[in-house]
């Protein structure tokens, strides 16, 4: 066996090894992913299924606009409806909702009275008229009720909180539905 | 005298008025019939005319809106909570002129609740409350007290917002002729609107409050003049 034959050999024993660890490495791979795929799938939103339409009131001017809104659901419809509700004033032309308010939390207590908890930009980035400020309080109120309806009034926190007032007019120390409006149930 | 008590019942409720108890007193000592029906008609004839000399102001408490942290609105360099403190402290000068005891709710640059404003005013006892604010708009708006509906002020912890309710004509008066001296002086339009006002709700006097247009005048320049007109506002009611 000449030096070029044995060359040819040790390339070829070279070549086979790397190909057949090609093979088996590929087979890992694949094996791998294609196991956890069906999973993954089943955790993205694919069909109508998963988004809900809740309604949501935008204070506009002296009066309230509700547009239903297609939302994924992550948490309950209340809390989704809520933060529609402070992403609208760009698009919808409320004015009387703050910028940058989160929505904490909401919650049902075990008397029907349905808590929402704001953060701190309700107060400080509210701007307006004690028209503008109860406006946004209807609107915070039926967009609550409209997703909830078995809520008997609605209590609005401010960083989990009671509060006052938004903007120094309207009191919510008080469930604001009977409180305010004249218009929650009396609480089982 | 024709057409003297023309209009008392519409504008103040015969209930909001006390008996005379020096007029019922002698039909303890007459005898005669006659003479027992006399005093009682010249006593209905004074309750129902009294209104026609005029409302009782001597207190009056004015309440600058927002402080402290909460500004209000802002218009360039003046912000609410500073302009309302302001044009508080100049009609309380201008009420003083015309011998009025006028007290504010706050005098410092401080925040106040709600509540706080309410005990405070009714610790004053005041014959008419004013709220001074001001909005980003080009007329002047005035509120008076909506009380929630019937349900909500029944026998329960929220009846106490109700108290306003019996005082809502006179109210609207007052606003009214306040309304009228401020679109004259400074030829702007006015609105009256029914807000459900904790703070207007709790007030147990003519209650009302006022949003300063911050467009169409000058916050700082006009101060004068609306301490003026708003002083003659009350006077105008007052004469009523």
């Amino acid at each position: 066996m000449n030096n070029n034959s044995r060359t040819a050999l040790v390339l070829w024993a070279i070549f086979s090894v790397l190909f057949i660890a090609g093979i088996y490495g590929g087979y890992l791979y694949f094996s791998q992913k294609a196991a956890p795929e069906g999973e993954e799938a089943a955790s993205v939103p694919v069909s109508q299924e998963d988004t809900a339409f809740l309604k949501v009131y935008y204070p506009v001017g002296g009066s309230l606009k509700m547009q239903e809104r297609p939302v994924p659901r992550k948490s309950g419809p209340s809390e989704e409806a809520l933060k529609e509700l402070f992403k609208g004033r760009e698009t919808q032309g409320a004015v009387a909702v703050p910028r940058g308010v989160k929505v904490n939390a909401v919650y049902k207590g075990e008397d029907g009275i349905v808590y929402a908890d704001l953060s701190d930009e309700v107060k400080t980035n509210f701007e307006g008229s004690a028209l503008d400020e109860l406006m946004l309080v209807t609107a915070i109120y039926e967009t609550l009720s409209a997703n909830n309806p078995m809520m008997a009034d609605a209590v609005i926190l401010v960083e989990a909180s009671e509060a006052d007032s938004i903007g120094g007019h309207i009191s919510i120390a008080r469930p604001v539905g009977r409180g305010v409006l004249g218009r929650g149930r009396r609480a089982r | 005298m024709p057409g003297f008590c023309d209009g008392i019942r519409d504008a103040n409720p015969v209930g909001d008025f006390r008996p005379l108890p020096l007029l019922e007193k002698p039909a303890v000592y007459m005898d005669n019939v006659k003479m027992r029906i006399f005093p009682a008609i010249i006593s209905a004839i004074l309750f129902l005319c009294l209104p026609a000399f005029g409302q009782d102001v001597r207190n009056i408490v004015i309440d600058p809106g927002h402080g402290g942290y909460e500004t209000g609105v802002s218009l360039e360099n003046t912000k609410e909570k500073d302009f309302s403190l302001a044009l508080a402290k100049a009609l309380s000068e201008r009420l003083k002129e015309n011998r009025k005891k006028a007290d504010l709710t706050r005098t410092v640059d401080r925040h106040m609740t709600i509540e706080e404003r309410s005990a405070s005013a009714e610790s004053h006892r005041p014959d008419v409350f004013i709220s001074i604010h001001a909005a980003d708009t080009g007329r002047f708006t005035f509120y008076i007290s909506r009380i929630p509906g019937a349900e909500a002020s029944g026998a329960d912890q929220y009846a106490a917002s109700g108290r306003q309710r019996e005082f809502l004509e006179q109210s609207r008066e007052l606003a009214r002729t306040m309304a009228d001296v401020l679109k004259e002086e400074f030829k702007l339009d006015a609105a009256l609107r029914e807000l459900p006002l904790g703070l207007l709700n709790s007030m147990g006097a003519p209650a009302v409050l006022i949003e300063i247009p911050f467009r169409g005048l000058d916050p700082e320049g006009d101060l004068t003049r609306l301490s003026y007109a708003i002083a003659q506002g009350i006077k105008n009611y007052e004469q009523q």
